[in-house]
């Protein structure tokens, strides 16, 4: 080799550099393909890491991951696999050093602002605390950047789950409907949007009825299949499912309920770490909710202090404050007066705990409110002065503001401070000119003496069906009212039955359900409600509904147990029930005919209005025959009669459902051709 | 030393130039090209490609990512803690919209007609997209249940390479 180099050194000039540049050349590609090996290698090691973390053999990546960033600390997408994988982990500090080292090697990169924001979030993230803001606002900046590049997706999924977590569904799904517009989710991060959306979905759903709200709960079963599809193993997915069922139970019969309550906790005990705090969190808010449906509010309780162990997030907060006070409503009617008491006071230092964690105007407002309904004045004024506090600050509506100054307007009426109720309702009217019935307050405040305007409350009435069966009770009628001063509190609306007082909740929607002190007698009945608003306006309404518990009775002629002659017979049947009358449809006659033998089904009456009938015992044959003179419903049984016995068993129930016992009827017939 | 001996010199030292070229081309062909054999039990693309047969594969696609509806994969799949290798036609690549509703298969809500379509038209899927660096892919033998969709869905770290067309298209008119 080294005579060559200096036989190279003897030759010509030109020859001497074109030696040179071949040597160099030579370098360089050596240097190209040691660089290249170099590469492969790290690229070799990151590829094995992925496949062994889709395969979930997470010792296997972690191995590789180390190999490849033992090669080159700054490779990039090693750093975010091994941030993933703390995460999942729960090495948060682990996590946020790969996520940090990332941000520096690829500057602006979505990823390791997603892992850092995510990293974040979880590692403040503890029971009884809020999602972290930093975190938040971490991610918020890197998506608005993004917009200009290649959004991830996963950015976008990861803001609306902490939006969901939060509470705040409406812009979790819209978070989720960006990243839907990414077209660049990962899979975790897909199954996590469905999975999201379903959880909206379901939430949504519980502020609807009917039809609205079995679409929502469709919408969201639809949204937990598609999860499901991709990712058939994922806990989160099963345990949303499950949610739903619970949300679509109310109003099943408990067995149902429980056995899905049942197959929850199964899965909560058979799960771990951080996502299944999360669910029982859910579970247990759902269970609660599941309670206050159905009125058992200590259940309720219980079950949203469960909750608030894993997560206090402030719509479960606001939760368990409406459940205690709920609670303290029904202690103080048992005249419980002490646990009231204690009731409310934790309801309010529930309300006061989610007022200093969110410093929300709604929730401060809505607390207020609270107060102010529940007859604690002094303290709603005080949060209705927090709550004016909010207004100006950025992200406070102006109608939000109108709202505030008209609550304290209210408030400041009802102390006679007619001159303060005067100059809030004009910033209200500054705030929000749309507020027509503002205007008219302020005119009926300035013009003495105040003139009653019935028509600023209306209160509608629901009828209930014409008929109520048995057992429905207590009896549940609806009422909505519309006030528009104000909302009406418990005390400015009073509901009687038959001119007796009766009990009353209040539902959503300023409505109102009623429940009768003490079960009804059968008959008409008369519900009537007034109210009165603070402005000495009232509104009345009525309406009838019937109350049937009584079943149909039976006779017969000629009358049971006589003894008769043999030959042509007529029996008469009459049927008779007071209020709501014999539902024809459940008619059936047994005949037992000694010379026949067997007891059979004979007739089934099906036919409507008051006939006669006909039957051919022999042939099981009925005919319609013409209506028997009486306001009761009968029929006629004829046949010609040979000497043995015969027995009839009649069955029938009121339009109600109300079943009458089995009336039975028993004839020896005798030889002869008279006739009973 | 005259020229015509420096050239004998050269000459001789092109043999081993031409020798690491050839490597060099067989690395290269080996990086790019490979033969590997369907995994036995896996019989869904039949009867293109039968348990156990051995493909040519072109990895060069794959790793370029640069494949498209249509092409034909090789890939590895852990089913059951097993893994096998498999191959499937792709027909929805990444943040497309894949669906099917009333036997129709569609992709970005236009309708995709493969043959292949057979093994999941019978269902119904909802509208999924496809996940970042993943491909939807579906076979040639119609199937008899509704195929989870983390089943069909390929990370692209999971695909060994494209099948060139003339051998994956067999299936295409089968």
């Amino acid at each position: 080799m080294i005579s060559f180099v200096r036989d190279i050194l003897k030759c010509s000039k030109p020859i001497r550099i074109a030696a040179c540049v071949t040597a160099f050349l030579w370098l360089v590609s050596l240097v190209l393909l040691l660089m290249t090996v170099h590469s492969f290698r790290v690229k070799y090691h990151y590829e094995k890491a992925c496949r062994f973390y889709h395969q979930g053999n997470i010792a296997g990546t972690i191995t590789e991951i180390d190999k490849a960033l033992a090669i080159d600390a700054d490779f990039a997408e090693a750093h975010n696999l091994a941030g993933k994988l703390a995460l999942e982990g729960g090495n948060y500090d682990k996590a946020a050093e790969h996520f940090a080292r990332m941000g520096k090697v690829a500057e602006d990169s979505q990823e390791a602002a997603n892992g850092t924001g995510v990293t974040e979030i979880l590692r403040k993230y503890k029971p009884g605390s809020f999602i972290n803001r930093d975190g938040l606002d971490m991610m918020k900046s890197a998506a608005e950047r993004s917009v200009q590049g290649r959004p991830l997706g996963d950015l976008f999924v990861n803001l609306g789950s902490a939006e969901l977590h939060e509470g705040r569904a409406l812009k979790a799904r819209d978070y989720y409907a960006k990243a839907l517009d990414t077209r660049n989710v990962s899979m975790e991060g897909l199954v996590h949007l469905y999975n999201g959306s379903g959880v909206v979905l379901t939430r949504l759903a519980r502020f609807e009825q009917g039809e609205a709200r079995r679409q929502l709960l469709d919408a969201a079963a639809a949204e937990f299949e598609k999860a499901a599809l991709i990712a058939p193993a994922s806990r989160d997915v099963k345990a949303n499912r499950v949610l739903l069922d619970l949300v679509n139970a109310v109003g099943k019969p408990p067995g149902v309920r429980q056995a899905l309550i049942n197959t929850a906790r199964e899965l909560d005990k058979s799960w771990s770490g951080s996502p299944s705090r999360m669910f029982r969190f859910a579970l247990y808010g759902a269970i609660g909710m599941n309670a206050c449906a159905e009125r058992k509010y200590e259940d309720a309780v219980k079950a949203f202090e469960i909750a608030g162990k894993e997560s206090a997030p402030p719509n479960l907060v606001y939760n368990t404050a409406v459940a205690r006070l709920h609670l303290a409503e029904k202690l103080k009617n048992e005249q419980a007066f002490q646990s009231a008491s204690d009731a409310v006071k934790q309801a309010l230092e529930l309300g006061e705990n989610a007022l200093m964690a969110t410093e929300r105007l709604g929730l401060v407002f809505t607390l207020a409110v609270l107060e102010h309904t529940t007859g604690y004045g002094e303290q709603a004024k005080e949060d209705f002065a927090k709550a004016e506090m909010f207004i100006g600050k950025p992200g406070i509506p102006k109608e939000a503001a109108a709202i505030v100054y008209r609550a304290l307007a209210i408030v400041n009426y009802e102390d006679n401070r007619i001159a303060d109720s005067l100059k809030l309702i004009d910033k209200a009217l500054d705030a929000d000119p749309t507020m027509t019935d503002l205007k008219k307050i302020s005119e009926h405040l300035k013009t003495p003496p105040a003139v009653s305007r019935p028509e600023w409350l209306s209160l509608g009435l629901e009828k209930p069906e014409d008929f109520l069966p048995p057992g429905m009770w207590p009896m549940v009628a609806e009422v909505y009212g519309r006030a528009t001063v104000e909302p009406l509190k418990k005390d400015q609306i009073n509901v009687t039955i038959q001119g007796r007082p009766a009990e009353f909740e209040f539902a959503q929607n300023s409505r109102i359900i009623i429940l009768p002190m003490a079960p009804l007698t059968d008959g008409l009945h008369t519900v009537e409600v007034t109210a009165i608003d603070s402005l000495k306006n009232t509104a009345r309404n009525s309406t009838e509904f019937r109350i049937d518990t009584t079943p149909p009775t039976a006779s017969i002629s000629p009358a049971s147990r006589s003894k008769i002659k043999a030959g042509p017979m007529t029996f008469t049947v009459e049927l008779h029930d007071e209020v709501v009358g014999v539902d024809h449809s459940t008619i059936s006659i047994l005949v037992n005919y000694e010379p026949d033998g067997q007891e059979r089904e004979s007739y089934t009456a099906v036919n409507k209005g008051k006939y006669s009938y006909e039957m051919d015992l022999e042939e099981d044959k009925v005919y319609g025959g013409n209506p028997i003179a009486s306001d009761k419903f009968g029929f006629q049984l004829k046949y010609d009669l040979v000497p043995g016995k015969v027995k009839f068993i009649i069955k029938a129930a009121d339009v109600n459902g109300n079943k009458m016992p089995d009336f039975a009827a028993e004839y020896t017939i005798e030889p002869g051709e008279e006739k009973k | 030393m005259d020229f015509s001996a420096l050239l004998n010199r050269l000459r001789d030292g092109v043999r081993p130039a031409i020798l690491i070229g050839l490597m060099c081309l067989v690395v290269y062909a080996g990086q790019s090209f490979s033969c590997t054999k369907v995994g036995d039990g896996f019989n869904r693309m039949q009867p293109a490609f039968k348990p156990g047969q051995v493909v040519f594969i072109d990895k060069r696609p794959a790793r370029a990512k640069e494949l498209h509806p249509g092409d034909v994969i090789c890939y590895d799949a852990t089913v059951g803690g097993t893994r096998s290798r498999r191959v499937g036609r792709i027909i929805a690549m990444p943040g497309e919209v894949f669906e099917v509703d009333e036997g129709q298969v569609i992709v970005d809500g236009e309708k995709r007609t493969l043959r292949a379509a057979a093994s999941v038209e019978r269902f119904k899927y909802p509208r999924i997209m496809v996940p970042a660096n993943h491909v939807l892919v579906i076979f040639d033998k119609p199937a008899s249940y509704r195929s989870n969709l983390n089943e069909l869905l390929v990370p692209f770290s999971e695909i060994r390479g494209r099948i060139p067309s003339w051998l994956a298209a067999r299936g295409e008119q089968s």
